[in-house]
């Protein structure tokens, strides 16, 4: 692939822009409050580009669009389950949430729930979805430069696992909040560049490009239609449930709900967000994956000697690219691809290493007895380890088939994250023993039921069939996590039930007005 | 009783609160309902749409899965504006004197 002067002169530039961003954010971050919300006073425009720019992976861009290219219609379920989960977010999370909690989710849960216990499943949690999500992006990130840029496999993810780690401990939220602004800037513009150069090869006229797709595509007019990616109502559901809710679980988006100073402004970050991946996911859906199959049609240097797309399904936008807007508008890309992955596992480690030394550290181990100063250290020590983490999973899962791996972490953050979180805002039965059973069996059967299915049983333990029909297990564990949690909450009549019932009013008092203003 | 607990019970004393807690609860309700509501109810058609109607689809599917994709998104910025607005007209002033009058 592409190892051009422009390409390398755009990655390079990207890698000096966002150490230059860590360096003035490395001189602003003294403290854990700086360390882990970047002050909180980040305003809602501002937080919803980072959210966007944190929620918006190499799978949004490359991904999405590889799978219109190949299926056509059911890629639209990638466009709207984010804008759905983050819209109940705005109705339903992002107010409480931000009038209650400090630094992470397990803030939450303990103020009405039994803190040591809650904190140390809430953390094991995060750690789990943190680190497999990052898994997946390290193993992206490698196999994409190795195509992109010809650096090899194990260079690229060492230098990935390296600035994530650079960009995170000395910058903290800061300059991963800047990191991930620059890149959804870059992305949205370099996404609007394309779609309108695309379009532009139509006479801007979507029908004349829907026309010329249904013609060239193996899919006929069924490419406009349901079913070609989804055989079957259930596994849509299940993938539907697992995207819309486990994203209103994941760790490193629901952090950056601390960041900005109180809950309007919380809010109004969501608000934002889900406008701008609407954006780049409608222009991604509308016009260039359509565009792709229209535009990549008999250009035989973009396909193997098997008819397939060179790199795989995840380069029709990187080709496209090429086709329309020439050598530099393909550099241009490939460093908002780059950027985009350095932007995503920043916000992971920084999530994980907050689960380990705010809520595990300081919050079980110390029970809260800690200095500033000491767990600032505690938090620079975790992002290293999970940049030695990453890199080091990164290299071992190399020739490995993860793919998987993404839709594993929708399904645990919706059968644990986000069962614990809506119980506990919205539930006042709720207690410490229902809330753990719940959140150990969603987490037990979404992996069990994931092992069991198709993606890992059949395609890479080789066995005939799946024992768990579908790939994604959230229409059976994220209700089982419910409902555990609801009937052991129940059938509790112990004293520390009670307790934590009362003291479910005054979280409601809290998270309806706002604790800061109590303090 | 410290600062804090005394400024709770104000609160939830206050003659508006459970007025402001029944206008939330309610808002809280109503929109995640009818956007999960009209979302699923999309994903069941998609899902069902091809077992139950197999290859003969009529001619003008097409156009109507892409419609329901570009309403679905408006519907979705459509809500968010008029939530935030609801927010800001009938909870917010409420919320600000609730806590003007309980501040000591």
């Amino acid at each position: 692939m592409s190892r051009s002067p422009v390409a390398i002169a755009f990655f390079l530039g990207v890698i000096g822009l966002t150490l230059l961003i860590t360096y003035w954010a490395a001189k602003r971050t003294q403290t854990a409050d700086e360390f882990y919300t970047g002050g909180g006073g980040l305003g809602g425009f501002k937080n919803g580009l980072a959210i966007a720019g944190d929620f918006m992976s190499a799978a949004t861009f490359l991904g999405i669009s590889g799978l219109i290219y190949g299926f056509g219609y059911d890629g639209f379920i990638y466009l709207v389950s984010p804008m759905v989960g983050l819209c109940l977010g705005l109705y339903l999370i992002a107010e409480p949430l931000r009038n209650l909690g400090r630094y992470t989710v397990a803030d939450v849960a303990s103020l009405r729930l039994d803190d040591r216990s809650i904190r140390t499943f809430s953390a094991v949690a995060s750690l789990a979805i943190c680190i497999m999500y990052l898994v997946a992006q390290m193993v992206g990130a490698g196999a994409l430069m190795q195509v992109l840029l010809g650096i090899p496999y194990k260079y690229s993810v060492l230098l990935v696992g390296m600035l994530m780690t650079i960009y995170v401990g000395f910058g903290g939220m800061m300059a991963t909040t800047w990191v991930q602004l620059t890149k959804a800037a870059i992305l949205i513009f370099g996404v609007t560049v394309m779609a309108v150069l695309v379009l532009s090869q139509f006479g801007f006229s979507f029908r004349e490009l829907y026309d010329q797709a249904a013609n060239v595509h193996r899919l006929g007019d069924e490419l406009f239609l349901p079913g070609g990616l989804f055989k079957d109502p259930i596994s849509l559901v299940s993938i539907s449930l697992a995207l819309v809710f486990g994203l209103m679980g994941l760790p490193h988006i629901l952090m950056r709900l601390f960041t900005v100073p109180n809950a309007r402004e919380s809010q109004r970050s969501v608000l934002w967000a889900a406008f701008f991946i609407a954006l780049v996911n409608a222009m991604i859906y509308f016009v260039i994956g359509y565009g792709g199959i229209v535009l990549l049609d008999g250009q035989g240097q973009y396909f193997d000697a098997a008819g397939q797309v060179v790199g795989g399904g995840n380069m029709v936008a990187i080709h496209l690219a090429e086709v329309v807007g020439g050598e530099a508008f393909l550099g241009f890309i490939v460093a908002a691809a780059f950027a985009t992955i350095l932007a995503v596992v920043s916000g992971l480690t920084l999530a994980g290493a907050s689960a380990v030394s705010h809520d595990l550290y300081a919050g079980v181990f110390r029970r809260g007895k800690i200095t500033a100063a000491e767990e600032m250290r505690v938090s620079r020590l975790a992002t290293i380890a999970l940049g030695i983490a990453g890199i080091s999973l990164g290299l071992l899962f190399e020739k490995q088939n993860i793919a998987y791996l993404a839709s594993l972490v929708f399904a645990i953050s919706a059968s644990t994250m986000f069962p614990l979180l809506m119980l506990t805002l919205r539930w006042r039965p709720l207690s410490t023993t229902g809330a753990l059973v719940g959140g150990v069996l969603g987490l037990i059967s979404s992996v069990g039921l994931t092992v069991l299915g198709p993606a890992v049983w059949v395609q890479i333990l080789g066995n005939a069939t799946p024992v768990f029909p579908y790939s994604n297990p959230a229409i059976v564990s994220m209700p089982l996590a419910f409902g555990s949690m609801i009937l052991v909450s129940l059938l509790d009549r112990g004293d520390r039930a009670a307790a934590e019932r009362r003291a479910f009013d005054h979280l409601t008092l809290q998270a309806m007005f706002g604790t800061r203003l109590l303090r | 009783m410290n600062d804090r607990e005394a400024r709770l019970q104000r609160l939830s004393e206050h003659p508006d609160t459970h007025e402001f807690a029944k206008r939330r609860a309610r808002l809280t309700l109503w929109f995640p309902l009818l956007l999960g509501g009209v979302f699923f109810s999309v994903v069941l058609a998609a899902g069902f749409a091809r077992p139950l109607f197999g290859l003969a689809f009529p001619g003008n599917w097409a156009a109507v899965g892409t419609v329901i994709a570009v309403l679905f998104l408006v519907l979705c910025v459509v809500l968010n504006a008029v939530y935030m607005r609801l927010y800001r007209g009938r909870l917010e002033s409420l919320r600000e004197k609730i806590l003007r009058e309980t501040e000591q």
